[in-house]
């Protein structure tokens, strides 16, 4: 086969927001599909894809350029750019120069897009001038027959104007890196633009070369190019001819049919393949980063010494002299060796650093004389826990002598990438954190990480429906039906179930919505920050991948997500704020300020009996990453013994052991080994059982994955690396298909039987990066220990800190205190006179805090807090007012939540003085403040007294919480006879058809789940678990979906310990009648409405 | 780029037009008389609101056909010639 004629220097991937159509790794597949040897990705003003590219076209035997479509403007640098049009013009990175030159540029083109005074982002512009500064390595083309800096003149018959702009450009280059670009998009017209371009570069000395502007892979996303360019400028498709391309030309097509295409310009067709050999840069290989080298304060002394130094002396204070500090000594050697082997002690340093700095922050966060100030700022996870150097350095808290944990995926010898670190903060002190990282090795040297949000159902609905002109109430609909966890391609279903769905489909518009959105999913929307992750760099970071501004004023943010910034083998720390970590610190500040003093959490050990019994009994709720109902209906199961157990536990329950199918396995074999401690669990093949020998013979841990591959299959640890990079992106089938033929050849070798490989490589498919890592899992395990532990020994405190913690975790504050109350903690409600800004304990008791009422607010209730204490107890509504500046509407709250019972006063003169109150106002131009004529209290107008059940919902929808009554308790008069409650259940046997009723404190419906509903009711005894199969769904969506209040029929099933219901017929749980008075009368609607957020499917819990 | 003036800008009609190999326009035949098609001047494509019932995919060829006519003919996506002017 003749070498291909014709190499495409100019394409767009979805990466260009709005305008390309395809994925990186589609359009890299395709180009070796149709035999391109090479492909540059010029996406706009950015490289947010070009990493993946690299990787994906490498991988697909077609070699990657780097480059970029640059806008830019032709006003001098700091003008306003009003006057002056905006331009396009392609730059391809040469070498390593070029490409550092590239990344300056871009960030140039970013710096001033969040100037706006309200940080909206503005479009990206590059002034002119600034290429003189960073030209260097980079060749420059001319720009898109459309809007390109020379044909767009030109085009418009400024020919002068053109030939300016080329030279100016040949100034800034040389003509030895300048070409005219020569592009055929198939309009009228662009036969003799080409043309006049071509002279145009004779006459000022520059060769031309041609390019196809690509912008999809394949014809079929070129339908979808045309809607994104609608979305783009809000228009509908109608009214967007202008701004479309008016073909599907710029799709990637054979090189040889380019040639064709462009035979009329036989040079520009050869200059691509000289141009293709001049641009050698390589970002798989060249990119020249290196890990930071840390200078650690001793005068010449280098990384590796520093870190031996500080390790050595924090092993001997921290073990005493025996076996335990030989064994940390020798641990501590071979690490530190194998972390002079990769050159990463100055990484190590830098942690150690970034630790320092939390310290800092946490002393100045956490209040003076709070149990707070004692504990460390933060924990680290991830596959740290294992290592000695960590615990030495503080980066992890828990001792891997002791706890026997090893090293295993961190800093294996043959490692490619970077080891993860991550830290976990209470939310407090992480805030602070990134804040001080950024000042501290300031905007050179670190950005946060990307995060690129995909195309869901819900605004692939919305938004294309709009661009095709659909009717906007119809669109509403479909998108409201459209579920968190509805995929992109199964709009089309969705249609078909709304009124006269199947009509709508033979409309072309509605079919059109279908095909889009199908073809829609996944792509990135945006560039946007990623939740805590953070790159660190010694080289300036700039050089390295362009860095734009935040929404968030003082930071900037890298244009590569947590992929691209592993595969570029950068430093990245991710500081997560965690909740359970504010909650547990919360509640260690409530024990101490009780009881003189808090528990040490690193003494109180794993092993307490009741602390085990609980959870195996599932009696988890508020117990971090144990307390949902697929966890509790497990630990029923599982029964975990140990830290072991937690550790295996809190993996488990993830969506890659679920798919990978090792759940079920998991559960029987740990029954068997229950009943028989010699039991050994069956494996796929004997070469599995070191690896999944601690997991009873299936995969729960992430490295598992890599290591089955790597003891099945004989892949090498970077062959390994190369199936996590496979599986970790929207998956290339290619890809994934040249993963199964290395397995397949690797486990042949190793005399496995072809059906056993292709078993276990479908559960490795299936698992795929769903899992959770090991040493993540002890971390969390640890804490997840020590939750229980509290809840169990200090339940009071608690749940006080639970509470205050919110929004977090699986039930909602209202459940929490159920809960509490089950195991003997009564809660009272929040006192104007008693109550502090958060929960707190008095006497064993939790008093809610003021901050917790509607309305009200953080600040308000400090200053409430501030002034009570100031000056004194309120004596009444008026002084209340007075005092503190409070809104009518917010001290209605208060009174509804029964926070102003303490003033004696009925309450709805409480209201009645609230709503006539007035407070003192300024009088303009006078002395002083006007005072208030206070209307004398004692004329109210006579109004009824709301009774208990009022009371109830109204502490309801001023808390979320009640403290007397269950809501249950007042809907059960007019339940059907015969409804059980939960605690009923237990003494139902296994078979029986069961009616129960409750509010919904969870919904869910896991991809995992084949489409069945797994429903947690509460009532007033306790929760019940309700399972729901699909067609019953399907029946009573809007039910299931959306009513807080439920009564459900179907047969009890009790299999060892778990209970559920399946679910045979489901209603609404209505009110009983009343007939008591009509005014403030609580109606149906009322009462669901004060019923608190439930768990709703994939979106968590909505806070007040 | 001027052009000369189109003569009867009606509605298009249909043509018999003989393609070359690559798909332009090789002769057109009009009044009972094949025309030699002189020189392509320009084409391009129009492929557009495929949302609506009229969706458009057509080859447009701006021709010159012997003794010296301008024309517009484009093929449709069914293969169908048509002339304009």
């Amino acid at each position: 086969m003749a070498s291909p004629p014709y190499v495409e220097l100019h394409a767009h991937s979805a990466f260009s927001f709005l305008d390309g159509a395809s994925l990186p790794a589609e359009m890299a597949d395709r180009a070796a599909e149709l035999g391109h040897p090479a492909l540059a990705l010029t996406d706009h003003d950015g490289l947010c894809g070009s990493l993946e590219f690299a990787h994906a076209a490498a991988a697909a035997g077609v070699r990657p350029i780097t480059g970029a479509e640059l806008t830019v403007t032709t006003a001098p640098i700091g003008d306003s750019h009003q006057g002056f049009q905006k331009r396009h013009l392609t730059l391809l990175a040469i070498d390593a120069r070029g490409y550092g030159n590239l990344c300056r540029l871009i960030t140039v083109a970013h710096a001033h897009t969040r100037d706006a005074p309200d940080r909206r982002a503005g479009a990206p512009l590059l002034p002119l001038d600034a290429l003189a500064l960073h030209h260097e390595g980079l060749a420059c083309l001319s720009g898109c027959a459309r809007h390109g800096l020379v044909a767009a003149p030109l085009a418009a018959g400024r020919r002068a104007e053109a030939e300016a702009m080329l030279r100016r450009l040949v100034g800034i280059f040389g003509p030895d890196r300048t070409w005219v670009e020569i592009q055929r998009p198939g309009l009228r017209g662009d036969r003799a633009l080409a043309r006049a371009l071509e002279v145009l570069a004779g006459h000022v000395g520059v060769p031309v070369v041609a390019t196809g502007d690509v912008h999809a892979h394949a014809p079929r996303r070129a339908f979808l190019q045309d809607a994104l360019v609608a979305m783009r400028h809000r228009l509908t498709l109608d009214a967007s001819e202008e701004m479309r391309r008016g073909n599907r030309q710029a799709v990637l097509v054979p090189p040889d049919d380019m040639a064709r295409r462009l035979r009329e310009h036989p040079e520009a067709v050869s200059e691509t393949l000289r141009l293709a050999e001049m641009l050698e840069f390589d970002l798989t290989r060249d990119m020249g980063y290196r890990f930071p080298d840390f200078a650690s304060g001793h005068a010449g002394e280098g990384a590796d010494a520093a870190l031996a130094r500080i390790c050595a002396d924090e092993a001997r204070r921290r073990y005493h002299d025996g076996p335990e500090r030989d064994e940390a000594l020798d641990r501590l050697d071979e690490e530190l060796g194998l972390i002079r082997h990769h050159g990463l002690s100055g990484f190590f340093l830098l942690h150690r650093d970034i630790l320092e700095i939390a310290r800092e922050v946490a002393l100045d966060v956490r209040p003076e004389g709070s149990a707070r100030r004692a504990l460390p700022p933060g924990r680290g996870r991830g596959s740290s826990v294992g290592s000695i150097v960590c615990y030495l350095t503080g980066l992890s808290h828990i001792d891997p002598v002791a706890s026997g944990l090893f090293l295993g995926r961190f800093l294996n010898r043959d490692i490619r990438s970077v080891p993860d670190i991550d830290l976990d903060f209470p939310r407090d002190v992480r805030a602070r954190l990134i804040e001080e990282v950024m000042r501290r090795y300031g905007s050179e040297h670190a950005a946060l990480v990307a995060a690129f949000p995909t195309f869901r159902a819900r605004m692939a609905i919305r938004e294309i429906g709009a661009a095709l002109a659909l009717p906007p109430a119809d669109i509403e609909r479909l998108a409201r039906l459209a579920d968190g966890w509805s995929s992109a391609d199964a709009v089309e279903d969705e249609i078909r179930r709304m009124p006269g769905g199947d009509d709508r489909l033979r409309s072309r518009r509605w079919r059109a919505l279908a095909m889009l959105a199908k073809e829609a999913a996944g792509l990135p929307r945006h560039l946007s920050q990623h939740s805590g992750g953070m790159i660190v760099s010694a080289t300036p970071l700039v050089e390295l991948v362009p860095v734009v501004p935040a929404a968030f004023a003082g930071r900037q943010i890298c244009q590569w997500d947590k992929d691209s910034c592993a595969d570029a083998g950068f430093v990245k720390i991710d500081l997560l704020g965690l909740g359970m970590l504010s909650a547990v610190e919360d509640c260690l500040d409530l024990i101490a300020r009780g009881h003189g003093s808090a528990p040490d959490l690193s003494r109180i050990g794993f092993d307490d009996p009741e602390v085990y019994a609980e959870i195996q009994d599932a009696d988890t709720v508020g117990v971090f990453q144990i307390e949902s109902r697929a966890q509790m209906q497990s630990l029923l199961q599982t029964r975990p013994e140990n830290l072991d157990d937690l550790t295996v536990q809190v993996a488990l329950i993830r969506p890659g052991p679920v798919s990978g199918g090792a759940v079920h396995p998991y559960v029987r074999h740990r029954r068997a080994r229950r009943r028989d401690p010699s039991f050994r669990p069956p494996y796929d093949h004997p070469l599995l059982e070191p690896v999944l020998e601690e997991t009873l013979g299936v995969v729960v841990f992430q490295e598992q994955v890599l290591e089955v591959s790597m003891a099945l299959a004989g892949f090498s640890a970077g062959e390994a690396e190369d199936l996590r990079r496979a599986m970790s992106r929207k998956r290339s089938r290619d890809a994934m298909l040249r993963m199964w033929e290395r397995f397949l050849a690797g486990a042949r070798e190793r005399g496995v039987p072809d059906d056993v490989t292709r078993t276990v490589f479908a559960k490795l498919i299936g698992f795929s990066n769903f899992g959770f890592p090991k040493a993540h899992s002890a971390a969390f395990a640890v804490l997840a220990y020590q939750s229980a532990w509290l809840r169990r020994h200090h339940p009071a405190e608690f749940l006080a800190a639970l509470i205050n913690a919110q929004p977090m975790g699986f039930y909602p504050p209202a459940s929490l205190v159920r809960d509490a109350g089950r195991r003997g903690v009564r809660t009272l409600r929040a006192c104007i006179r008693m109550s502090d800004v958060h929960c707190t304990v008095d006497d064993g008791r939790v008093r809610l805090g003021l901050g917790m009422v509607r309305g009200l607010g953080a600040d308000a209730a400090e200053r409430l807090v501030t002034e009570r204490e100031a000056r004194g107890h309120f004596d009444g509504p008026a002084d209340l007012v007075a005092r503190t500046g409070l809104r009518p509407e917010q001290v209605a709250w208060l009174a509804r939540a029964g926070a102003l019972d303490a003033f004696g006063v009925p309450e709805r003169e409480i209201l009645w003085q609230a709503g006539t109150l007035l407070r003192p106002r300024r009088v303009a131009g006078g002395a002083g403040e006007q005072l208030p004529l206070p209307i004398d209290p004692s004329a109210a107008p006579p109004l009824p007294e709301p009774d208990r059940i009022d009371r109830v919902i109204a502490e309801y929808e001023a808390t979320g919480i009640s403290t007397g009554w269950h809501l249950m308790t007042l809907v059960r008069p007019a339940l059907p006879a015969g409804t059980l409650t939960a605690e009923a259940l237990r003494d139902t046997p296994h078979g029986r058809e069961v009616t129960v009723a409750g509010m919904v404190v969870a919904r869910q419906r896991p991809a995992t789940a084949g489409g069945i509903v797994f429903l947690l009711i509460e009532d007033e005894t306790g929760p019940v678990n309700v399972i729901v199969r699909p067609d019953l769904y399907e029946a009573h969506r809007a039910l299931v979906r959306a009513d807080p209040l439920l009564v459900i029929t179907g047969r009890l099933e009790r299999r060892e310990r778990v209970v559920n219901v399946l679910a045979r017929h489901i209603e609404a749980a209505r009110l009983p009648a009343r007939d008591a008075i009509p005014l403030e009368e609580p109606d149906d609607a009322r009462v669901r409405e004060a019923v608190p957020g439930a768990q709703n499917f994939a979106q968590g819990r909505r806070g007040r | 780029m001027g052009t000369r003036s189109i003569r009867g800008l009606g509605a298009p009609q249909p043509a018999r037009v003989i393609a070359s190999p690559g798909g332009a326009p090789h002769a057109v035949i009009t009044d009972g008389r094949r025309r030699l098609v002189v020189a392509v001047r320009d084409s391009w494509r129009v492929q557009d609101r495929w949302w609506t019932d009229d969706p458009v995919d057509r080859a447009y060829f701006d021709v010159v056909i012997e003794p010296g006519r301008v024309a517009l003919v484009y093929r449709e996506a069914s293969g169908d010639w048509f002339v304009h002017g």
